[in-house]
This record gives structure tokens, sequence and C-alpha cells, in this order.
């Protein structure tokens, strides 16, 4: 009987320091005889505080950081009374020079746009964003150049753990990025979520927009008609546990695909 | 309790606690390689120069960017006074800027390489000797020299032969350390000296010179380690040499 107590025992021991490990939180033995296990996080989940209370009963508060240079028509939709009520909170423009991945772990969805500089450090930190389960959304040539090499092109660099865009310009490997012009959409995927609901015919940007010419290298969702031919418009893909949206165009020009893309990333 | 019953109960819970063990010890790892938990590992490489390196090469290693991706470069060596374990601090070793090795420094360079330590060579660092005018190139002494998967064309004959370019062409585009660069258009930082050399190893990269195209970058392995040769200063091209120093440090 001694022995089973003593392996008891010691399996509740192996328990605590397994829970101790798996979970990184504190482990507070106490009590007289008998082991009661106490979990404090040590971290408090900043997101949980409580949101605009008008309009939605979740609790949960959409954090979205924009890196670079969002242009006007983003920050109306993400700071309107749509988005608010959805409980988007877009509370901050990060210069891609500071980003670091524990900077970007605080917000639930991350959009590059407006600056295509990103240095070694940048890249990687949005690299190990997704792939540790964020979601991203990419704008044009956001993050496709460096600020002081001019050999890199393009997204992939460094050793192809940059930024996971699912798509690649053209011109990317010769060093220049090609763009057209257009603003009539086609809709590629009418039952994906973020397209769902939008008409099929007609649906097109709010005026005609600069288009980064660009190879699809995922599910490409919507394609735009340019002066240039049609080419991909909205790109879906995936890195590691998260999910990318890329789009060639100002997300900004269509606010509902803008909003049901954050509703679709966070699955709220 | 009936005997057999407590038998029992006594192989279950061993069990119990051969699978808590197992889990205590492996979950971790398990939640680490999926990314469920960020990994306690703290990613690094130290980098050691023997010789006398480019100010490009300098300004590279010790820059925000090297910084920030956990590469500490806190010294140089003289390549006269290295012994084998103090080689073995480091996770990759740099050549640049001093021909004259002697058969010791040679002798370590090599059993470093053969250990599985990753060694970076720039032009003809470590291909003469100090005091032996008859060694040519870095194979002396007996073939266990350094492991440098290149020959310098005029080695047999004494002699180092230069050449100077700066258009860079690819020869493997996926290679890690190139991936990402432009396909056509990548150059040196300036019009650059080129040691003229044969490759010995896989060809990374070649460069357009005034006496045509040589190779550029040149990988070869020996033992348990890598060596990766650079034809020209790699502080030209400091994308570059980020990218092959996290390469070979595996960062």
């Amino acid at each position: 009987m001694l022995a089973i107590l003593v392996l008891v025992v010691a399996a509740a021991v192996i328990l605590a320091v397994g829970l101790f490990f798996m979970t990184g939180t504190q482990v507070q033995v106490s009590g007289g005889g008998s082991f009661n296990v106490t979990l404090t996080p040590n971290n408090q989940n900043t997101s949980s505080q409580p949101g605009i209370p008008i309009g939605n009963d979740s609790k949960t508060v959409i954090k979205v950081a924009v890196i670079g240079t969002p242009t006007e028509n983003v920050i109306m939709t993400l700071s309107s009374g749509e988005a608010e009520r959805r409980n988007i909170s877009y509370p901050v423009t990060l210069d891609p020079t500071f980003v670091t991945l524990d900077i970007l772990k605080e917000y639930d969805i991350v959009i590059l746009q407006g600056d295509p500089y990103f240095d070694m450090n940048a890249r990687e930190a949005v690299n190990g964003y997704v792939r540790d389960g964020g979601s991203l959304i990419i704008v044009g040539d956001a993050g496709s150049k460096h600020p002081s090499y001019s050999n890199v092109a393009g997204w992939s660099w460094p050793s192809g753990d940059g930024i996971p865009v699912p798509a690649q310009m053209v011109g990317e490997l010769y060093g220049y990025i090609d763009y057209a012009n257009g603003s009539d959409l086609r809709i590629l995927r009418s039952a994906h979520p973020i397209i769902k609901g939008i008409s099929l015919v007609g649906s097109g940007l709010s005026e005609t927009s600069q288009v980064v010419k660009v190879i699809s290298k995922g599910d490409t969702l919507v394609a735009i008609d340019t002066d240039e031919g049609t080419l991909p418009a909205i790109i879906e893909g995936s890195a590691g546990l998260g999910k990318v949206i890329y789009f060639a165009y100002d997300p900004g020009q269509t606010p509902e695909i803008l909003l049901a893309t954050v509703k679709y990333l966070t699955g709220v | 309790m009936d005997p057999k019953n407590q038998k029992i109960l006594l192989i279950v819970i061993v069990i119990i606690v051969a699978l808590v063990s197992v889990l205590a010890i492996l979950g971790p790892m398990l939640l680490e390689a999926l990314h469920i938990i960020p990994s306690s590992h703290q990613m690094g490489a130290n980098v050691l120069v023997l010789g006398t390196p480019s100010v490009d090469v300098i300004t590279t290693l010790s820059g925000r960017e090297a910084v920030m991706k956990g590469i500490s470069y806190p010294i140089n060596l003289d390549p006269s006074y290295i012994t084998l374990d103090t080689l073995k601090i480091y996770n990759v070793v740099i050549l640049q800027g001093d021909p004259y090795f002697d058969m010791n420094t040679r002798e370590m360079v090599n059993q470093y390489v053969q250990g599985g330590g990753k060694l970076i060579i720039v032009g003809d660092a470590g291909s003469k000797h100090p005091m032996y005018p008859n060694v040519a190139g870095w194979s002396w002494p007996s073939g266990q020299g350094i492991p440098v998967p290149a020959e310098i064309i005029g080695e047999w004959a004494g002699w180092s032969d230069i050449s100077y370019g700066s258009t860079l062409r690819w020869a493997d585009q996926n290679h890690p350390i190139v991936k990402g660069l432009k396909l056509t258009g990548s150059t040196t930082t300036t019009p650059t000296q080129v040691f003229k050399v044969t490759a010995q190893g896989k060809a990374i990269a070649a460069i357009d010179t005034d006496e045509g195209t040589l190779p550029a970058i040149i990988e070869g392995g020996s033992g348990l380690g890598n060596v990766i040769y650079f034809a020209y200063d790699p502080g030209q091209t400091p994308e570059i040499l980020l990218t092959t120093v996290g390469y070979l440090a595996g960062i």
C-alpha cells in the first residue's frame, strides 16, 4: 500500500510539472495532506477587455494593426460605425522599422499597406506571426522591398522565410513593379465568405484604381478588369497555422469586402 | 483489498505514471513543434572572424538586422593563436583578409569543419603560409588543410589571379542564401575585386568580370560541416552575407 501511495504522489507531482511546462502558468500547491492545484495565468489577455456595449453581445474586441500607411478609405472603413458595432478596434499604425513578433501577437489582424520597405527583422516577424496562427492582409507592393539592399526583390527574402504572400509580382525577379488601372471586379468564388452576398455582375471599386500586376500563388477569389487585361485582385493563401489574404488594389475601395475579410479572418 | 485487485491496481497506476511522464516530457516539445506555444530556445549565432574583415563585413555583422536576427559578432582573432577549443565556441567562422595560415591553424580549421563547424572563406584567406613560400593553396599539409570547395587559378604556379566585376548571376536561384533576390540586375555595392578560382563544389552564384564570368559563391562540405566560399568581399552583398550566416547556423 505504501508503494501505491508513493506512486500516486509521484504521478500527481509529474502531472503538475507537466502542466507547468505545457501551459506556461504558475502552479500553486497548497492544502494539508491533499493537493489542490490552482492555475494562475501569467498574462491576462488584454483583448478580453469589454468592447463598446451597443449593438453586439460579443465581448471580444478584434484588434487590428496597420504596418505602413493605410489609405483614407481603409482608415474610414475600419473606424466606421459598422466596424465599431462589430467590435473592430483599429488603434494603431506601426512603422515596419520597429515591428517585433511580440508586438504583432497583440493583434488579431495585421494589415500591410502603403510601405514597400521591410527589413529582415520585420519580414521574419510577420512570417512568424502568420505561422503561429496570425491573420494577415497585404495590399499592393507593401513589404516587397528592402530599405537598404537593392538586390532584394519581392516578399520571399530572406531565404524564403520572408512575408508569406500568395502572389508574385510581375517583374519582381527583375526588380521592378508593374501596375495597371481598373475598377470592374469579376467574382471567381461567389460562395467564399468574403464575397458571398456581393453582386456577381456590376461589382466594382468606388473609383478606377491602381492594381499591382501579380501572378496568383494561392486561391484566386476575385479578378479585376484593367486597361491591361483581367488580373488577379484578391488571393487567399496560408502559412503554418495562419491565413493570408492579398489585395492587388486598395481594399478601402471596397469597404464591404474589407469588413467581410476581417470578419472571415477572425471568425467573428 | 483482494491481493489480485491490488496487483491490477498497481499495474494500472504504473501505466498511468509512465504515460504522464512521457506526456510531461514530450508535451512541451510537441506544442512547440506545432507552434501552439512559442519556442523556448533562443535562436542565434556566434560569429568569429579569423584575419581582418572588410569594413562592409563588420558593418553588416554588427548592424541592426544582424543583432535582431541573433547574430553575435564580438571578436576578430589572429590566426596564429587559435585552438580548436576556441573555434568550437563559435557557430560560424569566417576567414577573411589574412592569407597567411600556418600548419596548426590550417589543421584546427579542418578539424573544426570535420566536427560539424560552419565556415565561410573569402578570397585568398588562409591560402598561403607565413614562412614556407612553396605552400600553394589551402590543401597543405597532406590534404588536411582548410577544406575549401575552390582552387585558386595559378595556385600551382604560386600566384593569385584577380579580376574585377559587379554583376551577379545565380546558378541556383532557389538556394536559401539567394532566394528572394533579383534574378537579373543583382550586383555588388561597387565594382569589386574577384579572385579567379575554379569551383570544386556546388556553384551558387557567378559574377561577370572584365575577364569573363567567374564562380562567385561556392558551397562545399567536409565531414559534418558546411563550407561556403566567396570569391569577392561578401560585405559587398550584405543581404547575401546575412542569409549565408543564417543558413549555416540554422537560424
